[in-house]
C-alpha cells in the first residue's frame, strides 16, 4: 500500500509536478471562493482563454510565455471592466466579445507556427510533467504573492463583494479593489496553465469553492475548506493520472468534481441524499 | 439680540455648535443618468434629531437622493452639506440601510459579521475584532432583538430578521445621520414595530433619520415631517400640510386613490415612468 502511494513520486518529474499541482490547487481554490460568491465563473473561464494571444506572441518573440500570458490576461481583464462601464453593455456581453476576440487572435497567431498542434495542446490541456525548477520558483512566488494580498485585503474584498454600496460609504476604493481582484485572478490563471491548462482552469477556480460553499457558514471557513479540497483534488488527480495513465489536468478536475458530487449528496445538513432519506423516514413515522 | 446673547454664554457654546453642525442641508441639487433627469433642483434642510419620511412613487429618485447624500453619485450641480461639510467627506457619521433587494442573501456570512462591518474603520485584517467592537455589535443586535441569531447565516433568516440585521449594522456605526431605504417593505408586523420604536429612540438620541417609505399610511401615522418627491421636490414640511390631495396627485398622478379620507396607492399597474426605469422588463 505504502509503496503504491510513494511509487509515483520516486520520479523527479512527478515530484516537481506534485509541488506545482498543490500550490496551484491551494491558490485557485482560495481565490476561487470569490469567483463563486461573486458569480464570476464565466469571467474566470474567459480570462483563461484570453491569455492565448499573449502566449503566442511571447513564443514567436522568444520571450517568457508566462509574462506574455500575464500581460494578455491583465489587458483583457481591465478591458472588460472598461468596456462594460463605457459602452454601457452588460458585463457578460463585454466578456463574450473580448474573450472570443482574444482567443481568435491567439489561434490566428499560433496557426502560423509549425509545431502548432503540440504547443496548442500543452497550453489548452496543461503539461504538468514538463515542469522545471524555474517554473516551480515562478509559481511559488506568484502563488505566495496572491495569497498574501488576499490575506492583507481580506476585509476589503469581503465587503466590496457583499455590499459595494456600503463599501463606497466607508471610503473603500471599490473600483481599485475590483481591478486588483481581476489582476490577481489573471495571475492565478497564468500559474495554473501548466497544471490544468486553459480549458480546465475554470474548474479549479469554481469547483472546490462551490464544494466548500455547500458546507460553510462564513467566507473565512469557506476559503479554508476550499483550500483543503483543492489540495485533495490535486493529489488524488496525480495518482489517478499516474495509475490510469490519463492526462493530469483532466484527472485533477475529475477528482474535484467527484468531491463536489460527494459533498452535494452526503453533506450532513444540506446533502441531497441525506435530506431525501430524512424526509422518507419522517413520512414513514407519520404513516404509522 | 437675545439669541446672540444665548450663543455666547459659555455653557451653551458647545450645544449651539452641535445644533448648527448636525444639520443636513441640501441646496439646489441636480442629478441625472445620461439624459434622464433623476433629481431636479432639490433643496431642503433637516435639523438634528428629526425623523423624516421620504415619500414618492417608484422611480421618483428616492434611492438616488440617498446615494447622493452618502456621496455615492456625483451631483450635476448644487451642494449637500452635512455638519457643514460636503457629502462624502464623512466616513462614520452617515449610515445607509439599503433596500433588501440590493443585498446578496446567498453570501456566506453570519449576522455577527454583517453587523461587525459597521465597525469597519476599527477592524484589523483577519485578526479577531477588539472586545469593544464585539460589545458594540452585540448591543446593536440586542436593540433589534436578534442577539440569539448572531451566529446564523443570513440566508437562513426571515425577511423581517434580515431587515433588522442591517439596521443593527447601521446602529453599530454610531451614526449622526441615518438613511433607510424602504425598511417597512416586505416585513412582518413585529419587525415594523421594532423599527418604529427604534426610530423613537433615535429621536431621543438626536440621530437624524430619513426613511424612504412606500406606504403612505405608515408615514401619516408615525412621522411628523415628510418630504414628497417625484424628481422635483413637491412638498416638504409637517405632514398635515404636505399630505394634501393636490400634492399627492402631483406626486403619484393616477396611481393615488382616496377612500374615506385615507390615501391609497394603486400598485397594480405601474405608471409609464416606472416601466422605463426598470428597463422594459414588462
Amino acid at each position: 500500500m505504502i509503496s503504491w502511494l510513494t511509487e509515483p513520486f520516486l520520479h523527479p518529474f512527478m515530484q516537481r509536478g506534485l509541488i506545482v499541482a498543490i500550490i496551484v490547487g491551494i491558490v485557485c481554490s482560495i481565490i476561487g471562493c470569490f469567483v463563486v460568491i461573486r458569480s464570476m465563473a464565466f469571467l474566470g473561464d474567459a480570462l483563461a482563454h484570453a491569455i492565448l494571444p499573449g502566449i503566442a506572441i511571447a513564443y514567436i518573440l522568444g520571450g517568457n510565455l508566462f509574462i506574455g500570458a500575464l500581460i494578455a490576461a491583465v489587458v483583457v481583464a481591465l478591458g472588460i471592466g472598461f468596456l462594460s462601464r463605457q459602452a454601457k453593455i452588460k458585463e457578460d456581453t463585454a466578456i463574450g466579445i473580448l474573450f472570443t476576440a482574444a482567443l481568435a487572435v491567439g489561434i490566428a497567431i499560433m496557426s502560423t507556427i509549425r509545431t502548432f498542434a503540440v504547443d496548442l495542446s500543452h497550453i489548452l490541456f496543461g503539461n504538468i510533467l514538463g515542469v522545471n525548477y524555474t517554473d516551480i520558483i515562478f509559481v511559488s512566488v506568484l502563488g505566495i504573492l496572491i495569497l498574501l494580498l488576499l490575506f492583507i485585503f481580506y476585509k476589503e474584498f469581503m465587503i466590496i463583494s457583499f455590499d459595494p454600496v456600503f463599501a463606497y460609504t466607508r471610503k473603500i476604493k471599490v473600483n481599485f479593489f475590483n481591478n486588483l481582484l481581476l489582476v490577481m485572478l489573471s495571475l492565478t490563471i497564468v500559474i495554473s496553465i501548466q497544471t490544468v491548462g486553459v480549458v480546465l482552469v475554470a474548474a479549479m477556480l469554481v469547483t472546490p469553492g462551490a464544494t466548500a460553499y455547500l458546507i460553510s457558514k462564513r467566507l473565512k471557513n469557506m476559503m479554508f475548506i476550499s483550500a483543503l479540497f483543492g489540495i485533495l483534488s490535486s493529489l488524488a488527480g496525480l495518482y489517478l493520472s499516474y495509475y490510469a495513465n490519463i492526462a493530469s489536468g483532466a484527472a485533477i478536475v475529475i477528482c474535484a468534481t467527484a468531491i463536489f458530487l460527494f459533498v452535494f449528496l452526503f453533506s450532513p445538513n444540506k446533502g441531497l441524499l441525506i435530506r431525501k432519506l430524512r424526509n422518507f423516514s419522517l413520512r414513514k413515522i407519520k404513516n404509522l | 439680540m437675545k439669541n446672540s446673547n444665548f450663543l455666547f454664554k459659555k455653557n451653551n457654546i458647545k450645544k449651539a455648535r452641535l445644533n448648527t453642525e448636525a444639520r443636513l442641508e441640501v441646496e439646489n441639487i441636480n442629478v441625472s443618468y445620461g439624459k434622464n433627469i433623476a433629481l431636479d433642483n432639490i433643496s431642503f434642510v433637516v435639523e438634528e434629531g428629526e425623523n423624516i419620511a421620504l415619500i414618492g412613487p417608484n422611480g421618483a429618485g428616492k434611492s438616488t437622493l440617498f446615494k447622493a447624500l452618502v456621496g455615492l453619485i456625483p451631483l450635476d450641480s448644487g451642494k449637500i452639506l452635512i455638519h457643514g461639510f460636503p457629502a462624502g467627506y464623512h466616513i462614520d457619521c452617515v449610515a445607509y440601510v439599503p433596500q433588501k433587494e440590493e443585498i446578496d442573501w446567498m453570501f456566506p456570512i453570519t449576522v455577527f459579521e454583517v453587523v461587525l462591518m459597521g465597525r469597519y474603520s476599527n477592524l484589523k485584517t483577519f485578526s479577531k475584532p477588539q472586545k469593544k467592537d464585539s460589545e458594540i455589535v452585540f448591543s446593536s443586535l440586542e436593540k433589534m432583538g436578534i442577539k440569539e441569531l448572531a451566529h446564523e447565516k443570513i440566508s437562513e433568516l426571515s425577511g423581517g430578521q434580515q431587515q433588522k440585521v442591517f439596521i443593527a449594522r447601521a446602529i453599530a456605526q454610531r451614526p449622526h445621520i441615518l438613511l433607510m431605504d424602504e425598511p417597512f417593505t416586505g416585513v412582518d408586523l413585529s419587525t415594523k414595530e421594532t423599527i418604529l420604536s427604534f426610530l423613537n429612540d433615535s429621536k431621543k438620541n438626536k440621530i437624524t433619520v430619513i426613511v424612504a417609505i412606500h406606504d403612505l399610511n405608515i408615514a401619516a401615522k408615525n412621522f411628523e415631517k415628510v418630504i414628497l418627491l417625484n424628481k422635483k421636490l413637491i412638498a416638504f414640511g409637517k405632514q398635515t400640510e404636505v399630505f394634501t390631495k393636490s400634492n399627492l396627485n402631483k406626486a403619484f398622478g393616477d396611481q393615488i386613490m382616496f377612500l374615506n379620507g385615507m390615501a391609497f396607492l394603486d400598485e397594480c399597474c405601474p405608471p409609464d415612468d416606472y416601466k422605463k426605469n426598470i428597463g422594459g422588463h414588462y
